[in-house]
C-alpha cells in the first residue's frame, strides 16, 4: 500500500481532519499542509506528534519510517521558543 | 509523610537554573521550597517593570536590578539554609563544562533557541541532564533529556524542524554576523503558564515520584485552557546536528588558548594530528579582506574574533566605504591550516572538539571565570 489514511489535529484539538496522505510523505510536508489549509500562525514552528505511538515523528523521515499506520493520529504541536517575554 | 518524597535525596541535590525570568522565578522558588541543597542562577538581564506582573520573586523597587541578584536574594529568605549563587552574564560565558558536571540537572528557562541549541551541547558534552521549559499565552512545554545515564539519548536539537533553523538564521548574515536592523519577535506569556511550566520542570528535574528512574526522554505539552496534557516520547534523530557524533562520552580536557600551546597539547594526546579537523564550539573570522580597494586590516581587528561580536555592516569597508568585504567565517580548522595561517594567535571560542578514533574529545579552553 503507498497510501495511508490518518487523522490529524492541532494541539488544543480545535482543528481536526480525516486525510489520506502517501507513505513517502514526510512528517514537515504534514505539518506544512495543516499550516496551509488550517492558516496556523506562520511565525511559530511545529512539530508533529503520532499520538498512537506516543511518540515524536523526526522532523525529515517519511511516514513509512516512522511506522505510521492507518487511522493514527497525528497532532501538529508549536514549538515553544519563550521562557519570560511581555504580556 | 510522602512515601515518594525524600528529602534527604532532595537536599543533596546540584541546580543550575538558566533563565531568572518568569519561568525562572517559578523554578527557583519551587527549589528554595523544596529545599534543593545547592542552586546556581545564570542570568544577564535586570528586572523591567512589565517583568513584575509575572515573577513571584521580583518587587516594584526591584526594577534596574539584576534578575539573578534579586532571586537568588529572595531564595535565600525563602529557605536560608541553602546554598544558592547568582551568575549575572552571558551563561555561555560563565559556566563552564568542567564545573557543570558537578550538577545533576540543568533547568534551561530562557527565551530563544540560540541560547537553548548552546545549553544543549554543554549539558550533552557534560553529560548532565537538562530539563528544557518553553510556554506561550496557552501552552507550557517541558521537556527532559537523560544525558546522564542514557549515552543514547535523544537530545533537543533532535526533533528541531528545519523551519526553526530557517528562522534562526533570519537573524543573522554572511553566516553568523547578526543583522543590525533585525527586530525580535516577542511573545505574550502569562503567570498561568509560567507556573505551571515551573511546578512541572521543578518536578522533573528533580525526579520526584520516580522509584526506578526512566530513561526516556520525554516532552509533556499542557493545554492551560482545556487542562488537557500529551506526553510524547522524544525520538533519536541519527542524522541530528547536535547528538549524532555523540557515540560515547565525550572526553573533557582544558587548554590554553594560544593557537601554538593547543596544538602541543593535541599533539601529546595523539601523533599525526596535522589533518585533524577541530571543530570550534563558535564561528570565527577566518578572513577578511576588501575585493575594492584591496584592504586587509591588521590581524587583531577581526582576524580570528568571534562572528558574533560583529553584525553585517562590517561588510562595508572602513576605507573606500564600500559594501565590498569578503569577510570567511568558519568553525572548523585542521591542526595544518591553524598552524600556516593563525600561529601564535588565540582562539576566542568556549571549547573546540575533535574525534579521534571513534573518540570525541573537548578541549574547553581556560578562562578567568567560573
Amino acid at each position: 500500500m503507498k497510501e495511508v489514511n490518518l487523522i490529524i489535529r492541532t494541539a488544543d484539538k480545535t482543528r481536526k481532519a480525516e486525510i489520506t496522505l502517501q507513505r513517502n510523505n514526510s512528517g514537515g510536508d504534514v505539518i506544512q499542509a495543516a499550516v496551509d489549509n488550517w492558516a496556523l500562525p506562520l511565525d511559530t514552528d511545529y512539530s508533529l506528534v503520532n499520538t498512537s505511538s506516543g511518540k515524536t515523528l523526526l522532523p525529515g523521515a517519511a511516514l513509512s519510517e516512522e511506522q505510521v499506520k492507518d487511522g493514527d493520529i497525528l497532532e501538529v504541536q508549536p514549538v515553544l521558543v519563550a521562557g519570560a517575554l511581555m504580556l | 509523610m510522602i512515601d515518594w518524597f525524600s528529602q534527604d535525596e532532595i537536599s543533596k541535590k546540584r541546580v543550575v537554573v538558566v533563565g531568572a525570568g518568569a519561568i525562572g522565578n517559578e523554578v527557583i522558588k519551587n527549589l528554595a521550597l523544596l529545599g534543593v541543597g545547592h542552586i546556581k542562577i545564570f542570568d544577564l538581564d535586570t528586572i523591567e517593570v512589565h517583568n513584575l506582573t509575572r515573577s513571584v520573586l521580583f518587587r516594584e523597587a526591584d526594577v534596574g536590578k539584576s534578575k539573578a541578584s534579586v532571586a537568588a536574594s529572595r531564595a535565600r529568605e525563602i529557605t536560608p539554609s541553602i546554598t544558592i549563587e547568582e551568575c549575572i552574564g552571558d551563561v555561555w560565558t560563565q559556566l563552564t563544562i568542567e564545573s557543570l558536571t558537578t550538577y545533576d540537572v540543568l533547568i534551561c528557562c530562557v527565551d530563544n533557541f540560540e541560547t537553548r541549541l548552546k545549553l544543549n551541547q554543554m549539558c550533552l558534552i557534560a553529560g548532565v541532564d537538562m530539563v528544557n521549559t518553553a510556554i506561550d499565552s496557552k501552552f507550557i512545554v517541558v521537556e527532559t533529556f537523560n544525558y546522564e545515564k542514557n549515552i543514547n539519548s535523544s537530545c533537543y536539537e533532535c526533533n528541531l524542524p528545519h523551519s526553526a533553523y530557517t528562522r534562526m538564521g533570519e537573524r543573522y548574515s554572511c553566516g553568523s554576523l547578526k543583522k543590525a536592523a533585525y527586530i525580535e519577535k516577542k511573545v505574550p506569556t502569562t503567570i498561568i503558564t509560567s507556573s505551571i511550566a515551573g511546578a512541572f520542570a521543578t518536578s522533573n528535574a528533580l525526579r520526584l515520584g520516580e522509584t526506578n528512574r526512566s530513561q526516556r526522554d520525554t516532552r509533556i505539552l499542557i493545554d492551560s485552557i482545556t487542562g488537557s496534557a500529551t506526553i510524547t516520547e522524544l525520538a533519536k534523530n541519527p542524522e541530528c546536528p547536535a547528538c549524532a557524533t555523540h557515540l560515547s562520552r565525550t572526553i573533557l580536557f582544558s587548554a590554553k588558548r594560544n593557537i601554538n600551546s593547543l596544538i602541543s597539547f593535541c599533539k601529546e594526546a595523539s601523533d599525526n594530528i596535522e589533518n585533524l579537523t577541530l571543530i570550534l564550539s563558535d564561528p570565527v573570522i577566518a578572513s577578511y579582506e576588501c575585493i575594492s580597494c584591496g584592504i586587509k586590516p591588521s590581524d587583531g581587528e577581526f582576524l580570528l574574533r568571534l562572528s558574533s561580536d560583529f553584525d553585517d555592516s562590517i561588510s562595508i569597508c572602513k576605507h573606500c566605504n564600500q559594501e565590498s568585504v569578503r569577510i570567511d567565517i568558519k568553525d572548523q580548522f585542521t591542526v595544518q591550516e591553524l598552524l600556516d595561517k593563525y600561529t601564535g594567535m588565540f582562539l576566542p571560542c568556549k571549547y573546540i572538539t575533535a574525534t579521534v578514533r571513534n573518540t570525541k574529545f573537548c578541549i574547553e579552553l581556560e578562562r578567568a571565570t567560573t
